[in-house]
């Protein structure tokens, strides 16, 4: 067959968001605190550390995913993982597709168009 | 030749397209994949996937 698929994707893999991290050079630390506005702070599972003044704070939720809190004021937080955190979803997905294509054992070629989104070329042996 | 494209827009949108595939054996490549990213909201399939996939068979005599 053929067929086209959309996926809605969730965050729900810690190894994918830290990889995620890592492409956007954010440090991503455990057990830490989030840095809000006016000094506030926001103890959570995993902290994403923004260059800015504010971090975001990343909490597992009860149905498995991982929920992003974080403060927009001023763009200092979109500046660097995109408004709604367009450029961690990206690359989020990014990397947990290309995790999962190399379980199965599938070699995967990346390649960025002109339009921003990312081309994931998967290739293998599909029994 | 069978391969998937993965496409992923800037805001994290995830399409997946099979091609090469005959019958449903698409799907089997392309479930893991589904299953670790998501949940799958819309699938389309391609003319070919109403061919039959017509596996090897050899037949001594």
């Amino acid at each position: 067959m053929s067929h086209w698929t959309t996926v809605s994707c969730e965050f729900r893999d810690q190894k994918a968001l830290e990889a995620a991290c890592r492409e956007l050079a954010l440090p991503i630390q455990a057990n830490a605190i989030a840095r809000g506005y006016g000094s506030q702070t926001l103890k959570a599972d995993m902290v994403i550390k923004c260059p800015g003044p504010y971090d975001i704070a990343v909490k597992r939720n009860t149905d498995g995913t991982l929920g992003f809190t974080t403060d927009w004021w001023a763009g200092h937080v979109a500046k660097v993982v995109g408004p709604d955190f367009a450029k961690l979803k990206q690359l989020y997905a990014v990397q947990r597709a290309t995790a999962a294509c190399r379980a199965k054992g599938y070699s995967v070629a990346r390649t960025t168009k002109q339009d921003g989104s990312i081309n994931l070329a998967v290739t293998g042996s599909f029994n | 030749m069978k391969s998937l494209l993965i496409t992923i827009t800037p805001v994290g949108e995830v399409s997946i397209e099979a091609t090469g595939f005959k019958g449903n054996s698409c799907e089997k490549a392309t479930k893991a994949i589904e299953a670790a990213l998501g949940t799958v909201t819309n699938r389309k399939k391609k003319p070919e996937y109403h061919t039959l996939n017509t596996g090897s068979a050899t037949q001594s005599a």
